[in-house]
């Protein structure tokens, strides 16, 4: 089972996202929704892989990705930003792939999600 | 003022009862005598005589010969000779040569003369008024006729619609010789396209009868049968005893090509105007777009996310109804996501990445992807691609996207089959830019679009394809990618015939002047 930590103050949909893919009974999947407390949660879960939204209040994620990316415990946790900022198509268009971070729109198809974890935690 | 008369004459009892006679009347004459002829001549120069008396009979010279030589020297004053005796020939003779009047000495003298006096006096002021009236009349017919003569605008007399007067203006602007307009009718030099109106304005016989001028504007053919705008005033007269129709012809061809320049650069000004509104208004949607968008991706989401999990939690179960009620929701939650990315797309139209490239290569890449969508074998595709080398400036994803949007419409315009011709040659930008461009010309045979929705095919929003899941975006945003590359989309249709969208784009800078 693969430890799987969702980032995202938007508690409905976390909610749901951890229900599909817990569904597939491959993934443990742990929900934080203030982003203050992200990075603490992130030392105490230790998750195989990240799914952060990237416009949240307080601090965003790209902030978290690189306060976690600073520290050497942190740094080599994979990490897919969710967000509405981009389109289902410019995401595949570029394989998930931009400037060097992986992306999956929303809303989440989930086999598009299961598919790019499982690229990032092969 | 007292009238001097002159009394030639050499019997002095004469002299004395003819003075007495005029001074007894109410006039004031003032009478000197001279019983010289010659020196009566001298004195008739050498004052002010209002009048000459003359005897007939004088030594040496006849009162004929004395009128003769006074007038000879261009004195013009009342002549009136005296006679002795009554004679109806002398009085003939004498009226031929310009005498006044005559008198008979005789019982009646005393009361005939005060009225042959002032009667002949009364009879030259009245010859002297007529002379000055004419030659005033004379001096002001001068000045009109070099008025008319000088004037830059055509003058003309016309009877019974052939020419009778002209100025010389008229040589001028209608080329023709002065002989040749004079053998010619009005309507000679009327362009065919005008005598309509010239013709009407005779039939309603504004021409006859009228106290007032009037004015048209007709086209007038030049003898080089060069056409040129005229203005026309005119007026009745009349001429040489009959009615005549007298017009002033001015050229106004100038002053109607500044007219009609000035009226295009306002056209102008206004499709500037029109297209900067457009452009503002679609610039405040695109920010309104763009927080609306976000604001719904996420309630989107969640519903998906939950219908997702529905969908699983279902698939274990064998409640079709509710599955089919799942996948019906499902749908349309998607289409209001395409929506929302259709929104994101117009609302922020991405950096372009520019590269130059054939258009021809980007319709056929377009093309191969597009047969793949086509229902049925029944459209026929023709390419009709420029043989010289063209080359454009494009974001080849966005400019693409616009090609297949147009090439998806072409095909919902033609259920039932049809042919999609497809272009592309030099042209020129529209107005202002006026560069050297690219057209990509995409026509259908398909049914066309109404004039009410063509005039607002490019507003955002605005769909005919609500049932076919369209959003009403597609034409929007290709028009705004298009504009963002500099060029231009214009979209021609008749309904029932097809349509034509043509993207007209600017030619890469280094190929611009290649042929």
């Amino acid at each position: 089972m693969k430890k799987i930590l969702i980032i995202d103050d938007e508690e409905d949909f976390c909610y749901f996202v951890k229900k599909n893919l817990e569904m597939t009974e491959y993934f443990e999947v742990a929900v934080c929704t203030d982003s203050a407390k992200a990075v603490q949660q992130v030392r105490q879960i230790r998750p195989d892989l990240i799914l952060v939204d990237i416009m949240m209040p307080v601090i965003d994620g790209p902030s978290i990705v690189a306060e976690l990316e600073e520290s050497e415990d942190t740094k080599n946790i994979p990490f897919v930003f969710l967000t509405a900022m981009i389109t289902n198509e410019e995401t595949k268009k570029n394989k998930n792939i931009i400037n060097d971070a992986y992306f999956v729109a929303k809303p989440v198809n989930v086999k598009e999600l299961i598919y790019t974890i499982n690229r990032l935690t092969q | 003022m007292s009238i001097k008369i002159l009394f030639i004459e050499d019997n002095p009892d004469h002299i004395l009862v003819t003075k007495k006679i005029l001074k007894n009347t109410k006039e004031d004459y003032q009478v000197d005598s001279i019983d010289n002829p010659e020196e009566g001549i001298k004195k008739i120069f050498q004052q002010d005589y209002d009048l000459v008396l003359c005897d007939y009979r004088m030594p040496r010279l006849s009162a004929l010969d004395i009128l003769r030589s006074i007038k000879e020297d261009g004195k013009d004053l009342p002549f009136i000779v005296v006679t002795a005796a009554g004679n109806e020939k002398v009085a003939v003779d004498l009226m031929k040569e310009g005498v006044s009047d005559y008198i008979v000495k005789d019982a009646y003298y005393e009361d005939i003369l005060p009225l042959v006096v002032k009667k002949s006096l009364e009879k030259h002021r009245l010859k002297k008024e007529n002379e000055r009236v004419e030659k005033e009349l004379r001096e002001s017919e001068a000045k009109y006729s070099m008025l008319v003569e000088q004037a830059r605008d055509g003058v003309f007399i016309v009877q019974d619609g052939n020419f009778k007067f002209i100025n010389k203006a008229m040589i001028d602007i209608t080329g023709y010789s002065f002989d040749e307009i004079l053998g010619m009718r009005f309507f000679d030099i009327v362009a065919p396209e005008s005598r309509g109106v010239i013709g009407e304005k005779y039939d309603r016989g504004m021409m006859i009868n009228q106290r007032n001028a009037t004015f048209c504007e007709f086209k007038m053919r030049c003898k080089d049968k060069t056409i040129r705008e005229v203005e026309l005033s005119d007026n009745v007269i009349q001429y040489k005893g009959m009615v005549a129709e007298m017009g002033i012809l001015r050229d106004i061809t100038e002053r109607k090509k500044s007219e009609e320049e000035l009226r295009k650069a306002y056209i102008e000004l206004k499709e500037a105007q029109e297209m900067l509104i457009q452009s503002e208004k679609m610039a405040a949607l695109g920010r309104f777009s763009s927080g609306f968008a976000h604001e719904l991706k996420n309630p989107l989401g969640i519903i998906l996310g939950g219908l997702e999990f529905l969908e699983t939690i279902l698939s274990r179960e064998t409640n079709t109804e509710a599955k089919i009620a799942i996948q019906k929701i499902k749908e349309t939650t998607l289409r209001a996501d395409t929506i929302v990315q259709d929104l994101l797309r117009f609302a922020r139209p991405s950096e372009l990445t520019i590269e130059t490239i054939n258009p021809n290569d980007l319709i056929e890449d377009n093309l191969s992807l597009f047969k793949y969508r086509i229902p049925s074998s029944n459209i026929e595709i023709d390419t009709q691609f420029a043989k010289e080398k063209i080359l454009i400036d494009v974001d080849k994803m966005q400019m693409g996207q616009v090609i297949f949007n147009v090439l998806v419409n072409t095909m919902e315009a033609m259920p039932k089959g049809g042919k999609i011709t497809i272009k592309t040659y030099k042209a020129t930008l529209p107005r202002p830019l006026r560069k050297p461009a690219c057209a990509i010309e995409i026509i259908d045979t398909g049914e066309g679009i109404s004039k009410e929705n063509l005039s607002r095919i490019f507003e955002p929003f605005f769909t005919t394809k609500r049932d076919r899941k369209g959003t009403g975006l597609g034409l929007c945003i290709a028009k705004a990618i298009v504009e963002n590359h500099k060029g231009s989309l214009m979209i021609t249709s008749e309904l029932n015939k097809g349509t034509d969208v043509k993207i007209l784009l600017p030619i890469n800078k280094k190929t611009e002047g290649d042929r």
